[in-house]
């Protein structure tokens, strides 16, 4: 006889079962983030400045949304439209009124507003919304003693091009009509803050675009897999099905389906791992990256010779995503070397670091035929030539990938070298900066 | 014997797979799991297939990273090729892409790409999202091969 539970305990069950799969630990909130609201929080108490707010350019660089504002006293809650951004060309900008926050992201220049007159004066001013009616109080900009009083807004920037390519964002610093216009002195401290926010907000970008490229590789994985072991188990099906089963058939599929199957569990459970682990420079155990790419690449583990010129138990300092990265090339580079070797000769991995070097050397050394040359120029010079977007749509498959290799080697600026003697074999020499060096 | 075809996927568990389900079947089947493995297969023994199946992302050589639209950037590449010996084999007129990109996508990268994609797209027959059933993939096989004879 079926066993029946009242509701209330399938409440309780549904809520036990929830908590069992839920996370170990959440996704942490990256420090990039921390380190900007604490700049924020800085310059509005410290610098006696009232109100400092971050505006951020949205991915498709079409709007300036309000990202957090601070005032003397804490962070401060507010909603409101982005603005719309067009990117004009400078030299032929006559639009009117559409914001003078939208005017530096736009044009790239900082604005200094001494006052109300001369805010209300700018091409670009559109009037006061809901957000200054909050951020000045009731009484509204125009309050003698508490409304608008002057600000400076800088636009964040990542590097000298056109603004449409390099704002991500505009740092605005406000002062109520009380208090003095901000002097030079000043004026530089917050141009030094904005170049602090920028550079965090940059590594932040960074990190959030890598793991959206892990995530899409993630669900590319698994969609592929899923497709071809339910096509492999059809085909099963289907021999089982006839007249005569055909067993023989259905019995050599199953490890296929297997294989497929658990290909993409690995894969996920790595892509996971990156993910939950910490996104900022962390000590990782040397042995446990190469560990992990041997048992990756490799289904006799035997087939790779491993040797070792570092202090025992050498960490290295990367954020996770750039562990799952390394160990990518150092999975890559191995499964070339394995196809590339004899059967009976193994390929060797040696690993290089001491600390008194600024580096971790990997070594990936086969004795067959080689990589040719322009195969793996050809790569490099696709990963060099290719934007983020591309490297999206760049996938690993069930072969090896050099081009992914060269594309995170770019991407963090580690080193790869790839040498090929004219008597056969190759060696990968992949170099990663360690700037906190190795610890015993 | 039913028809023989060619099977072009670097996903190799599933198209060792589907070569004995096609054999079990009464079909011809081989398989290769690269572009330049496809374009060698093909120019050596043009005459030897009647159908290709073909992962539209695969890596060009061993050793390299796989590219989305490897399957009819080679069938292009094979057009050209055949286009100047004068003759194109019976298998360019019978392609099925079975693939992870939706045709939407390889519409986006068509626009960027090269003449050799753009022809090889025009001479795909059949195009599958990658979990297409076997009654699909199969109803498509036997509807080239009967056009096959039909022509001939």
């Amino acid at each position: 006889m079926p066993e029946s539970h009242p509701p209330q305990d399938q409440a309780e069950g549904l809520q036990a079962a929830l908590k069992r799969s839920a996370p170990d630990h959440a996704p942490q909130i990256s420090p990039y983030l921390e380190l900007v609201n604490q700049i924020l929080a800085d310059v509005a108490s410290s610098y006696d400045a009232d109100i400092s707010t971050l505006y951020r350019v949205s991915r498709d660089r079409t709007r300036l949304g309000l990202e957090a504002v601070y005032d003397s006293r804490g962070k401060v809650e507010l909603e409101g439209e982005p603005y719309k951004l067009e990117w004009p060309s400078l030299d032929h900008d006559q639009r009117m009124g559409h914001g003078v926050t939208c005017w530096v992201a736009e044009h790239g220049e900082p604005l200094f507003m001494p006052n109300l007159a001369h805010l209300r004066r700018h091409p670009a001013y559109g009037g006061c919304g809901a957000w200054d009616g909050k951020l000045f109080r009731a009484a509204g900009v125009d309050d003698p003693a508490t409304g608008f009083g002057c600000f400076y807004a800088v636009p964040l920037r990542t590097g000298k091009g056109p603004p449409r390519d390099t704002v991500i964002g505009v740092f605005k610093i406000e002062r109520r009509r009380h208090k003095k216009v901000f002097d030079e002195h000043e004026r530089k401290a917050f141009d030094l803050a904005a170049t602090s926010i920028s550079r965090a907000l940059q590594k932040y970008l960074s990190t959030d675009t890598t793991l959206r490229r892990v995530l899409s590789e993630a669900a590319h994985v698994l969609r592929g897999r899923l497709s071809d072991s339910r096509s492999v188990l059809e085909m099963s099906l289907l021999m089982l099905d006839q007249p005569t089963p055909d067993v023989a058939y259905v019995r050599s599929n199953l490890p296929r389906a297997e294989s497929l199957l658990k290909g993409a569990s690995r894969r996920i459970e790595r892509v996971l791992e990156a993910y939950r682990g910490p996104q900022f420079p962390t000590d990782f155990r040397l042995k446990e990256i190469v560990e992990a790419a041997i048992e990756a690449g490799f289904a006799n583990p035997q087939r790779c010779d491993t040797s070792w010129e570092t202090v025992p138990d050498a960490t290295i300092q990367l954020t996770s995503v750039q562990r799952y990265d390394l160990e990518t090339i150092l999975l890559n580079l191995l499964r070339n070397a394995d196809e590339h070797s004899g059967t009976r000769v193994p390929v060797r991995l040696h690993i290089r670091s001491a600390p008194d070097l600024q580096t971790t050397e990997f070594r990936i050394v086969d004795h067959g035929g080689g990589i040719r040359r322009e195969v793996v120029e050809r790569a490099r010079a696709a990963a060099a030539s290719g934007t983020e977007e591309e490297a999206l749509l760049v996938v690993r498959g069930s072969g090896t990938g050099l081009r992914r290799v060269f594309h995170f080697a770019k991407e963090y600026q580690w080193e790869v070298v790839h040498d090929c003697p004219a008597d056969g074999g190759t060696t990968f020499r992949v170099t990663v900066p360690n700037e906190t060096g190795l610890r015993q | 014997m039913t028809g023989r075809i060619l099977v072009a996927d670097d996903s190799t568990e599933w198209s060792k797979s589907f070569c004995g389900f096609l054999s079990r079947m009464k079909y011809q089947a081989e398989s290769v799991a690269t572009g330049a493995e496809l374009r060698d297969a093909i120019t050596t023994r043009p005459d030897d297939y009647d159908v290709l199946i073909v992962d539209n992302s695969m890596p060009e050589e061993h050793g390299e990273e796989e590219i989305p639209y490897c399957g009819v950037r080679n069938l292009g590449r094979l057009v050209s090729h055949f286009w100047d010996q004068g003759k194109a084999p019976p298998i360019l007129a019978h392609v099925i892409v079975r693939s992870i990109y939706s045709k939407s996508d390889l519409d986006v990268l068509r626009q960027q790409d090269d003449a050799e994609t753009k022809e090889g797209c025009e001479r795909v027959a059949k195009w599958f999202d990658r979990n297409v059933t076997l009654d699909d993939l199969m109803s498509a096989i036997t509807e080239l091969i009967g056009d096959m004879r039909r022509r001939r």
